[in-house]
């Protein structure tokens, strides 16, 4: 069904819980989303609170798939951050063996 | 110097252990995640896999297991070597760096008998003086080009109408046919017109001296005539007669077309193409506007959006298909450079798709004036008031002023998509490019942000279409294959 255009909805908000997941997460999510709205983000007890104001209004249906769209993107932004701490020492290795093939490796 | 642990220390050894592979990942649809590894190589898979890999709960003996472990996005103790055959791979793609600068493109003439209104810099103007490069100009920027470290120099000579200065074209190929004596360079000259102002004789100097010809063909003949006002009416009927006389003199596969999509091609995909099959082009570079100079000025830039040049390029896609699926053989030229990328160990030279940005380091604009700009489109945006890419001039510049200018360094460094907002952690990257002079025509930032940028969505969605095509269908990603360079 249609919104009326009373229904529309400037703005969405989320909060996701720090001790879950880190603020780097959270920010890095947010600027994705940056296309559909801004995000405003502040700390309380201990929650992130994610404001999304949308760039133009839109309907309740469209903003909880924003706010859908913002937790899945934290996800994915918590697993690239194992990813990225799991093998940053091996992505340099790479790289060295890649551009390099005297000195950046220790022999033994 | 930074020193790095032995690779022994990166390698699991008990079964079912493994170490995660630096990798991105991206969704392609609801579903499925597209991920790449640091050389590009790349996988679809269900989200639950890409977590389950990163939660270390994949075991050998889930069906994804092997074939991410054959494409490097885990080591366990049976791919000791893996490490160094991704580094291997990481070499060949960036290999193209240390071939600095191989496309050199020379301004002979703003000067154009055309008027197109999405044109980016040409001039009406009989004032040979004021818009054409001199033969002092092009000596300099000759004992510029080869000073270049590249083992193959390409010189693209352009306009304007190059051919309004044929004399200097002669001067220069001339020139740089005696300096390779010496220099002993793999080297090739291309002359870029629309063949409206073509002489027998300029033909015949090309083959003498194995010159490429590259023109505009926008479509059929109501099309390109609407699109390439000149005097006449007739820039159609002048570049066909001109692409025949050109394959006679200097062989069919010497002669090539573009063509530019303005808002009247975009109902008219197939035509095009058509057209395309018709003159026996072996393919088509379906091209949007760019957010230069006059096609800005005339808003001619602004006439469609993004998502209509996406539709209609994905029409024009699917009807290539159908042509070789019917036994036709045509490619689509864009698709074939970020394919090759996608599925070989190789990096195609194309400046707008690449990371650090191919703006001075594959090609360089000398223009008439004897201004160096980063790129062709740098030139472009020169004109319109914004010189930020001007790199220096050859009459006041030496080549190491020019070439580590910080108008050349700080676009490529700050918009190096390895470390771009976005594109750092984006699973296209790799096929991907960084185009300062494109984010900073469009958003006055070299860097950009990609979730507003029409680059990123045109191309993010280039890129899923192409694997989600893959993946539907294998004789699609045979046929894919095939357009690989
Ligand atoms: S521009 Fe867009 S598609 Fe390209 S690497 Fe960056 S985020 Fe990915």
């Amino acid at each position: 069904m249609q919104a009326e255009p009373s229904e529309l909805v400037a703005s969405a908000t989320e909060s996701f819980d720090l001790s879950v997941f880190s603020m780097d997460c959270i920010k890095r999510a947010g600027y994705r989303i940056t296309a559909k709205a801004s995000v405003n983000i502040s700390t309380e007890a201990g929650n992130a609170v994610c404001v999304l104001h949308f760039t133009k209004p839109v309907s309740r249906e469209d903003a909880a798939k924003a706010v859908e769209g913002l937790r899945l993107e934290v996800l994915d932004q918590d697993l690239r951050s194992v990813v990225a701490a799991e093998t940053a020492t091996l992505r340099n290795t790479i790289l060295a063996l890649a551009f390099s093939r005297s000195g950046l490796q220790s022999v033994d | 110097m930074t020193k790095f642990s032995p690779l022994s220390e990166f390698q699991a050894t008990g079964d079912g252990h493994y170490q995660l592979a630096p990798f991105r990942f991206s969704p392609l649809d609801n579903e499925r995640y597209v991920i790449t590894n640091q050389a590009g190589e790349y996988s679809v898979q269900p989200r639950s896999v890409v977590a389950a890999l990163v939660r270390h709960e994949l075991k050998p003996s889930d069906s994804a297991y092997s074939r991410l472990r054959s494409k490097h996005f885990l080591f366990d103790s049976s791919s000791t070597i893996g490490p160094v055959m991704l580094a291997t791979k990481v070499r060949t793609k960036a290999k193209r760096l240390a071939n600095f600068t191989a496309l050199h493109i020379m301004v002979m003439s703003l000067r154009c008998e055309h008027s197109c209104p999405y044109c980016q810099v040409s001039r009406q103007s009989e004032d040979r003086s004021a818009f054409d490069m001199t033969k002092e100009t092009a000596e300099k920027a000759l004992g510029l080009i080869f000073q270049s470290p590249s083992p193959a120099i390409k010189i693209e000579f352009q306009g304007g109408e190059p051919l309004l200065n044929f004399d200097l074209i002669r001067f220069v190929v001339e020139k740089a046919e005696s300096i390779n004596e010496v220099e002993k360079r793999s080297l090739q000259f291309v002359i870029t017109t629309n063949l409206a102002v073509v002489t027998n004789q300029i033909f015949e100097y090309c083959k003498e001296h194995d010159i490429l010809i590259s023109t505009s063909l926008d479509g059929p003949a109501k099309l390109h005539n609407a699109n390439r006002p000149r005097p006449g009416k007739n820039s159609y009927e002048l570049a066909i007669e001109g692409i025949h006389r050109a394959r006679a003199a200097l062989g069919h596969e010497r002669v090539s077309a573009l063509m530019t999509t303005t808002k009247a091609s975009l109902g008219m995909g197939r035509e095009i193409i058509d057209e395309y099959v018709r003159m026996h082009f072996p393919g088509i570079f379906l091209r949007p506007l760019s957010p230069y100079g006059f096609a800005v000025k005339t808003k001619w830039y602004a006439s469609y959006d993004t998502e209509s040049w996406v539709d209609f390029y994905f029409d024009g896609l699917e009807y290539i298909i159908e042509l070789n699926r019917r036994g036709t053989p045509f490619i689509e030229f864009y698709a074939s450079t970020i394919l090759t990328k996608m599925l070989t160990p190789f990096e195609p030279d194309y400046v707008d798709l690449m990371s650090p940005a191919g703006i001075g380091i594959s090609a360089v604009v000398y223009n008439y004036d004897g201004d160096v700009y980063a790129s062709d489109e740098a030139r472009m945006l020169a004109e319109m008031g914004d010189k930020s890419f001007r790199l220096g001039n050859v009459h006041r510049n030496t080549y190491a002023e020019i070439f580590t200018s910080d108008a050349l360094l700080d676009p490529i460094e700050q918009s190096f998509a390895g470390s771009a907002p976005m594109c750092s952690e984006c699973a296209f990257e790799p096929f991907c490019g960084s185009e300062p002079v494109f984010h900073k025509a469009t958003q006055d930032d070299f860097v950009g942000l990609k979730t507003r940028s029409s680059f990123c969505y045109r191309n993010m969605a280039i890129f899923k279409r192409l694997i989600g095509l893959m993946e539907e269908d294998p004789s699609i990603r045979e046929l894919f294959m095939g357009w690989t360079r």
